[in-house]
């Protein structure tokens, strides 16, 4: 779980809301794989520890009429060349290896995750020691050490599976510390520290159960590999001796008769097999708790019912018109969306997250997540239809017409590569130039980004540079194709207030200068304000309000955009601070579960009965419109949204209903 | 620095502040490659009255949580102390201060990584009850007024945090905190995750918590808007040193310190008529880019980026001065344009 960006939500709601935890049955027998895994395991493991008390021979029983017999009524499993009964003898030799591996996995955890857990506890210091004594451990050529020891102490295979479990102990060591150090960065430890839970109980409590997967996977694969040093000791001879049944020495015994008795190897064999399969089946059950989502195919894009294709802004350079996006077979995320862009304006997306801000800026240039497309409406830019281009065209105009900048500029940014590296592909590849040129072109867009050492940057790795700087270099990356048009996702959100402010007025020069076009996506009304022409409000999938960013800030007629402007903490100058701040109660309804009405009247303080019922659009702020039926009884009645009365907030009250945010965790 | 006497000056300060924190260092790593590093925190002091909320604000770097995380004693500093309720808790173990100050707990900025996925808000809630010796149902029936308290139902103690949004968690988080009647609550950046409906809920319980139970806050935050909102008294801090602080009216209406200037006019407010005439303003400042080039050790830190930086900047860092309300590290605070 990494730290949530603002505007999570838009991505999340993309994935169907798993169902409520169900008790009882944990996640991974819910698959066929675990549940094979652990039937097959548990199985042989009470057939092997109960063999004495049910298996129908002794294991030195020899049928001497029936040497090398294959399954018969008497012999399920067939007989040995000395006719003793296969089934017995499996099943006997079972629990040596069980025990032994157990007891190898017993000591590799019992030493390797107490290392790790106290080495992330106690930082640096401690963590140089444990490591490099591990380092040592791992260096021993394990075989050769296994071998000596039994040189040494006989064939005992307790003792050299408990060594086998020393020596693996520090692999466990290394995974276990990896898992340890980044559960330990999560708060809820400082929140337990701070608490002063002690050391020991914030492991316990805390720490070790965050990290229950990874101990069975990894448990669960370690036992295969035992079961199979064990049977390949016996295999070598380093079992326990004739007469008594073990795996590996039955396998070796099978391996001459393989001509004139092969289904001799086969019982072993099998059951050998199923039992390691089954501990990796069990792992891969475990571990796939959290990655069972196979995503979906992209579609082909289906056919979509473009609208009346006549332009009714013939200024405009990107319209979009009826625009929905929905989940392949689910719900719908974004509906009936509406705007235009006039070129060389900015155009504001605003809303909350989860109101499908994100979708609508990206279906503009056809970058879906997997599994959701656009599914109805119409996007002409420049006069061309874009929904229902193929893939290919829609590269064409990618880049080199249209481009996009993301909220994160790190991520945004390789960090294998230099930045020189970064800019001279796309430039090459849209400008087609040699690289000398493409390199002289890379320095020129990065002075006009505002960078001054361009040739310093040019050199450097993104993580050479300051959160401000990469957002930078990364409007310079999506001005490479020289693009008309700029998606801006959220493009100042990670960056502190001084670094925004620098960052707005280099997209207004760009805007001035060159006569870019720009869609900006924020949930901050300040950033609207000081760079937007046009904004359009979204709320739960839909525009509620648009028209001039000044028409729609300073006097806004929607109730929703009347509570974000009342929710903003920065007052006009002069005024003073509110005692209490507008806010609005419950959370945005999560896609599917959209009311047929307004979607915002369960939460609006103007909210009638009338409001329950469709209605359409409304026009406002001259171009603009507003979803709003009251809107004429509000504008009359000079309407606020005031804030609750101090003290309503500690009053327990209905904003308890299960949220809709259980796959972000 | 002789923040004490300057503090008692601005603001009526009690006998025993909530919070105090003198001289206060704080360096990351040992040995001789952190002696030559500036550090996290250089020589910060101030208090927190009983009943008080003290904004701390800086950009990312500044060493605002850094202090939080001093004053919790998730970071051990360097030098100079911390007191809760006039007791010396610097080098107090965590395990020490919940035993005997149970006065000092926290809100973090996220809301999702800062409960236990695996326990239920019940668990978590008992849980530092549990260590001041109240269990059984004693602690649960505890644990379910403190949800109530938040604004959220008793019943919410059987379910899991994945249960919640963003908003409903930081709920979570504050009845945590709550639960054990601290005096002093560190926030650090409790609502910079939330969206701004959400936002404007958490301040408004945590303006109606404090007014109700006399909770002293550290309120660490980046948005000097909110930082307005909830709190008496701000703390502005640049590279580890504090520029400037006092009544935060004062601070942010007519902030004294260049820095406190540049961080009051780039943020920006939803009236596009009002915030054109702030950019304008902005821009007349001049000021440098940020994190353009690191500071000299002996001078002022915001040098490089200062348009009234001169010799003397650059030679001696700044004391503190009381100019009109507030307390200024700047040789020209009487220089510094009005916004």
């Amino acid at each position: 779980m990494s730290v949530l960006p603002l505007d999570a939500a838009d991505e999340v709601a993309t994935e169907p809301v798993p169902p409520a935890r169900r008790r009882g049955v944990p996640g991974f027998l819910r698959r066929p794989g675990g549940v094979f895994g652990a039937a097959w395991l548990v199985f042989i493991i009470v057939a092997s520890l109960t063999a004495p008390l049910w298996r129908p021979y002794e294991v030195t029983e020899q049928d001497t009429a029936n040497r090398l017999a294959l399954p018969s009524a008497d012999h399920w499993f067939g007989t040995d060349p000395l006719g003793r009964d296969l089934l017995s003898r499996i099943f006997t030799a079972g629990s040596l290896p069980l025990l032994s591996s157990a007891l190898m996995l017993v000591v590799a955890f019992g030493i390797g995750l107490p290392l790790a857990l106290l080495a992330a506890e106690r930082g640096r210091k401690v963590e140089r020691v444990t490591s490099r004594s591990t380092e040592v451990l791992m260096a021993l050529p394990g075989t050769i050490l296994l071998l000596a020891v039994i040189g040494v102490i006989g064939n005992r295979l307790y003792p050299v599976m408990a060594i086998l479990g020393v020596l693996i102990s520090a692999a466990v060591y290394r995974v276990m510390l990896g898992v340890a150090q980044s559960v330990r960065q999560r708060l809820y430890i400082d929140a337990a520290r701070v608490n002063g839970l002690g050391s020991l109980r914030v492991n316990l409590l805390h720490v070790l159960p965050s990290m229950a997967t990874v101990v069975a996977v990894q448990a669960a694969q370690l036992f295969g590999i035992g079961l199979l040093i064990v049977a390949g000791l016996a295999f070598l001879g380093f079992g326990p001796g004739e007469p008594e049944p073990s795996w590996g020495f039955m396998i070796q015994d099978a391996s001459g008769h393989l001509f004139d008795a092969p289904w001799l190897l086969v019982p072993t064999g099998v059951v050998l097999a199923l039992t390691v399969v089954a501990a990796n089946e069990l792992a891969d059950a475990i571990a796939g708790k959290k990655a069972d989502k196979v995503p979906a195919r992209r579609k082909e894009r289906l056919p979509v019912a473009v609208a009346d294709t006549a332009p009714a802004d013939p200024s405009a350079v990107l319209e979009v018109r009826d625009l929905s996006v929905a989940v392949d077979d689910g719900p719908q995320l974004v509906t009936g969306v509406s705007f235009a862009l006039r070129p060389g304006t900015v155009l504001g997306l605003v809303g909350e997250s989860g109101c499908g801000k994100t979708m609508t800026a990206r279906s503009l240039m056809g970058l879906l997540p997997d599994g959701v497309s656009v599914s109805g409406g119409s996007i002409r830019w420049q006069g061309r239809e874009l929904v229902g281009l193929s893939e290919k065209e829609l590269t064409a105009v990618r880049g080199r017409e249209i481009a996009m900048i993301s909220q994160e500029p790190m991520v945004a940014l390789d960090p294998m590569f230099s930045i020189a590296y970064q800019l001279v592909g796309p430039i090459r590849r849209f400008r087609g130039v040699g690289r000398g040129a493409a390199r002289k072109i890379a320095a020129e867009l990065l002075r006009n980004v505002g960078i001054v050492d361009a040739e310093r940057v040019l050199k450097s790795y993104p993580h050479q540079l300051s959160g401000g700087m990469a957002q930078r270099v990364c409007i310079a990356l999506a001005l490479t194709g020289e693009p008309e048009l700029l998606i801006a996702d959220e493009p100042t959100t990670a960056l502190d207030v001084t670094v925004q402010a620098e960052i707005l007025s280099l997209l207004r020069a760009l805007v001035h200068d060159t006569g870019l076009s720009v869609v900006i996506v924020s949930h901050d009304l300040g950033v609207v304000a000081d760079i937007c022409d046009d904004v359009a409000v979204m709320y739960a999938g839909a525009v509620v309000e648009s028209g001039t960013a000044a028409a729609v800030l300073d006097d806004p007629s929607h109730p929703y955009t009347m509570a974000l402007l009342g929710a903003n903490p920065h007052v006009p100058e002069g005024e003073p601070v509110p005692l209490r701040l507008a806010s609005i109660p419950g959370t945005v309804p999560p896609p599917g579960s959209w009311p047929t009405g307004c979607r915002f009247a369960s939460r609006c303080q103007f909210a009638r009965d009338e409001c329950t019922a469709p209605f359409p659009a409304l026009p406002a702020h001259g171009s603009g419109s507003v979803l709003c039926i009251r809107v004429d009884d509000l504008a009359s009645t000079h309407a606020t949204w005031d804030a609750e009365p101090v003290g309503a907030e500690t009053v327990a009250d209905a904003v308890a209903e299960p949220a809709p945010t259980a796959g972000v965790s | 620095m002789t923040a004490p006497a300057g503090a008692t000056a601005v603001s009526v300060v009690p006998p025993a502040p909530a919070l105090e924190i003198r001289d206060l260092v704080v360096r990351y790593g040992s040995g001789r490659k952190a002696r030559r590093t500036a550090p996290a925190i250089d020589g910060v002091s101030f208090d927190i009255a009983p009943g008080e909320t003290v904004g701390l604000v800086g950009e990312s770097g500044s060493g605002k949580s850094t202090i939080g995380k001093a004053v919790l004693g998730l970071q051990p500093p360097t030098s100079g102390t911390v007191r809760v309720q006039g007791q010396d808790i610097t080098r107090m173990s965590l395990k020490q201060r919940s035993r005997q100050v149970a006065d000092l707990r926290v809100v973090f900025q996220d809301p999702y990584s800062s409960l236990n996925p695996a326990r239920t808000i019940g668990q978590t809630l008992v849980e530092p009850l549990a260590l001041m010796g109240i269990k059984g149902t004693a602690a649960w029936e505890k644990a379910r007024s403190g949800l109530e308290s938040v604004g959220l139902p008793g019943e919410a103690v059987d379910r899991y945090p994945s249960q919640f949004s963003g908003g409903q968690r930081q709920r979570i988080a504050i009845a945590r905190a709550l639960v054990c009647d601290p005096k002093v609550v560190v926030l650090d950046e409790p609502v910079s995750a939330l969206d701004l409906s959400t936002q404007a809920q958490v301040l408004n319980l945590l303006a109606d918590l404090r007014d109700q139970r006399g909770l002293s806050f550290l309120f660490i935050a980046h948005d000097l808007g909110v930082v307005r909102f909830l709190s008496q008294r701000t703390v502005v801090l640049y590279r580890g040193q504090i520029m400037e602080t006092g009544p935060v009216e004062a601070v942010s209406q007519a902030p004294r310190h260049p820095y406190t200037v540049a961080l009051t006019s780039a943020a920006p407010v939803p009236r596009p008529a009002e915030q054109a005439a702030r950019r304008a303003a902005r821009e007349a400042l001049g000021m440098g880019t940020a994190g353009a080039a690191s500071a000299s050790a002996t001078g002022c830190p915001f040098v490089p980026r200062c348009p009234l930086a001169t010799d003397v900047c650059a030679e001696q860092r700044p004391p503190l001065r009381l100019i009109d309300d507030s307390l200024t590290a700047c040789h020209h605070a009487e220089r510094v344009p009005a916004l």
